[in-house]
């Protein structure tokens, strides 16, 4: 990374810290940025006398801090996973959602809510509400697997293959979405809305338990593509030249976006955006070097999510904006005011 | 009997002594009207977006917009107690304001005369005035009584008229109301005919269904007849002609939340729909 990178990244992290701690006061139930730095330190044991509002005191803990915690994770797993699936397709356009993983995901959640009560009551009873999670999971997993096969000719995915594939399974899913939309009651009806629109509402710490170790592990190991997915830049051919198993880098990268993906749809629903645009500012602003574009997608995912919560936990407070309204009306003015000047 | 009557008395000023601490939030209409029937309107601190009776409660605070809760929305308004319809609440706003020691007492509702007054108790117990609660079942029942028997009266011997509710959030998306939903029930104790009998809950509307219906009267709430364009827009939909509705412009629009609240309204909501029935079919 060259020195203008690596201030990027910092400046990138910095903000990041800093709108996450600031974050911690805003919403529909005030808080003084003091009360929440006197109230942490009093978990910490820094500070001896909790405040004497309790009912703040569980807004904080309780609802806020799982809240914002998610919208990092859940950013940073959207962000890297868009700058992975590009750098493999070498194209701008391949994004986690346009190659159908999104709404792969989504679409199994819905099948989840709207048959849970025929077909998966064993299993409901069994997993709760991971049942949630892991049919997102599957239907994200089940989605990239066929577009991949699909795509593949001679052992090779095509780009322009695969993003055709995925538009196909995005109108499938599409289709099949809206046919559940169509039968649900109305109780479902509002669950299916979340996953279509996204929201970050749902955050416990029991969620944030559960979706951690896979974005984790996942955005931590795909970091480690950046030399890998360079040598892609050029060509497979040259890849593989450079002595690069170039399909197996594709499978990790693709299954490691996959995993983050699924993970995040899983407990926040469809955001849209933020796989795309994120990677693209980077690049614009910092170049195009994968080992930079990955570790700064990552962390400026997570900030353009946490920045997005803010905004919906407050515009409309005591109201909620669904945040996947809010990263499209905030990321594409932005986007195109880039790519125009860039031009 | 003094004795008792002096008990009674303080266990009321003690009630409304608690009530006085409370901070109630209300998330449906049928539940804000009766908290308000039971006297402890001033304990109501929020509500959602569906209550807007009475007036007093129209004025408060919304924590909703088309039912989108979030935890923080209604814990800015810091309440003792919420009171949410079953099915409402997304569990993981109910688990944040469990776990904030917020006291949440989720109701469920039964669409029938002794669903509202079960529903009235329910409401009275959660907020600590049982006697209170018994005392405006009462009263409810003693009004709905009297209103049947008008009802009964009015439509001895005669037809009842076929209705059929049709439920409208714009043209696309239309349902008729179906066998054992709470618009069948209002619609037979309001001395009326469900035009549908075949099957049971919403169904999606068509115009083929309509035809063979042929109600004598269509039923709509008053938000559904705007968002198809008014009256005049309704009947100008394929196959209402066809209908004995359509072709005497026998259309009613009501209220909402006063026609399936069943809640401590219930009367005036049958009251008011046997009106609007008999003031349309009145020259048949």
């Amino acid at each position: 990374m060259s020195s203008k990178q690596q201030l990027i990244v910092t400046i990138l992290a910095l903000a990041l810290i800093f709108v996450a701690l600031f974050s911690l006061g805003q919403g529909a139930f005030y808080i003084p940025l003091a009360d929440v730095w006197h109230m942490i330190m009093a978990k910490f044991g820094v500070y001896e006398s909790p405040l004497p509002d309790n009912l703040a005191e569980d807004v904080l803990f309780v609802v806020r801090m799982p809240r914002i915690l998610l919208g990092m994770l859940v950013g940073a797993a959207l962000g890297i996973s868009g700058a992975g699936i590009q750098g493999i397709f070498r194209n701008p356009l391949a994004e986690p959602g346009l190659i159908g993983i999104s709404s792969g995901a989504s679409l199994f959640a819905v099948l989840v809510i709207a048959f849970e009560a025929v077909l998966f009551r064993g299993l409901s009873e069994i997993l709760g509400y991971y049942l949630l999670v892991f049919g997102a999971f599957a239907g994200a997993g089940i989605t990239a697997f066929i577009v991949y096969q699909i795509a593949k000719k001679e052992g090779r995915p095509q780009v322009t293959t695969m993003l055709l594939a995925g538009i196909a399974i995005n109108g499938f899913a599409g289709a099949l979405t809206g046919l559940m939309t169509y039968m649900a009651t109305e109780q479902q009806l509002r669950s299916i809305t979340f996953w279509m629109l996204g929201s970050l509402g749902g955050a416990t710490w029991d969620n944030v338990a559960v979706v951690s170790p896979f974005i984790l592990v996942s955005t931590g190991l795909l970091v480690f593509f950046g030399k890998s997915l360079n040598a892609f830049a050029l060509g497979e051919m040259q890849a593989d030249l450079l002595g690069m198993r170039s399909d197996r880098v594709k499978l990790w990268v693709v299954t490691l976006a996959t995993l983050a993906v699924g993970a995040s749809v899983a407990v926040a629903g469809i955001i849209g955006f933020v796989g795309l645009l994120v990677p693209h500012t980077v690049r614009l602003i910092g170049g195009a070097d994968n080992r930079f574009v990955l570790l700064a997608s990552l962390i400026m995912g997570a900030l353009v999510l946490t920045l997005a919560d803010v905004l919906s936990r407050t515009l409309v407070a005591p109201i909620e904006l669904p945040i996947g309204v809010i990263t499209a009306l905030l990321g594409t003015p932005v986007f195109l005011y880039i790519l125009i000047k860039e031009k | 009997m003094k004795k008792f009557l002096l008990c009674v008395t303080l266990l009321l000023l003690l009630h409304n002594v608690q009530a006085k601490e409370q901070r109630i939030v209300t998330l449906s209409s049928a539940i804000t009207e009766t908290v308000y029937g039971l006297g402890l309107g001033d304990a109501v601190v929020a509500t959602d977006v569906t209550s807007v009776s009475p007036k007093a409660a129209a004025a408060l605070p919304r924590v909703s917009k088309n039912r989108a809760l979030s935890a923080e929305g209604i814990m800015a308004y810091r309440p003792t107690l919420v009171l949410a319809p079953e099915g409402d609440i997304p569990a993981a706003v109910l688990k944040h304001l469990r776990e904030s020691h917020i006291e949440v007492v989720v109701l469920k509702q039964e669409f029938s005369e002794r669903g509202a007054y079960q529903f009235i108790q329910q409401i009275a117990d959660a907020v600590g005035v049982p006697a209170m609660g018994k005392s405006v079942v009462n009263r409810t029942k003693v009004t709905m009584r009297e209103i049947s028997a008008i009802i009964a009266k009015e439509t001895a011997g005669k037809k009842k008229p076929k209705v059929l509710f049709i439920y409208a959030r714009g043209t696309g998306t239309m349902s008729v109301a179906g066998k054992g939903s709470s618009l069948d029930a209002v619609i037979e104790m309001a001395g009326g005919k469900n035009a549908i009998q075949e099957f049971a809950d919403f169904k999606p509307y068509t115009t083929e269904s309509l035809v063979k219906a042929n109600p004598d009267v269509i039923l709509l709430f008053d938000f559904g007849v705007s968002s198809l364009g008014g009256k005049e827009a309704i009947l100008k939909m394929p196959g209402v002609k066809l209908t004995t509705a359509g072709k005497e412009k026998r259309i009613i629009s009501m209220n909402a939340s006063l026609l399936v609240n069943f809640s401590t309204r219930l009367p005036e909501s049958i009251l008011a729909l046997h009106q609007e029935l008999t003031a349309v079919t009145k020259n048949q």
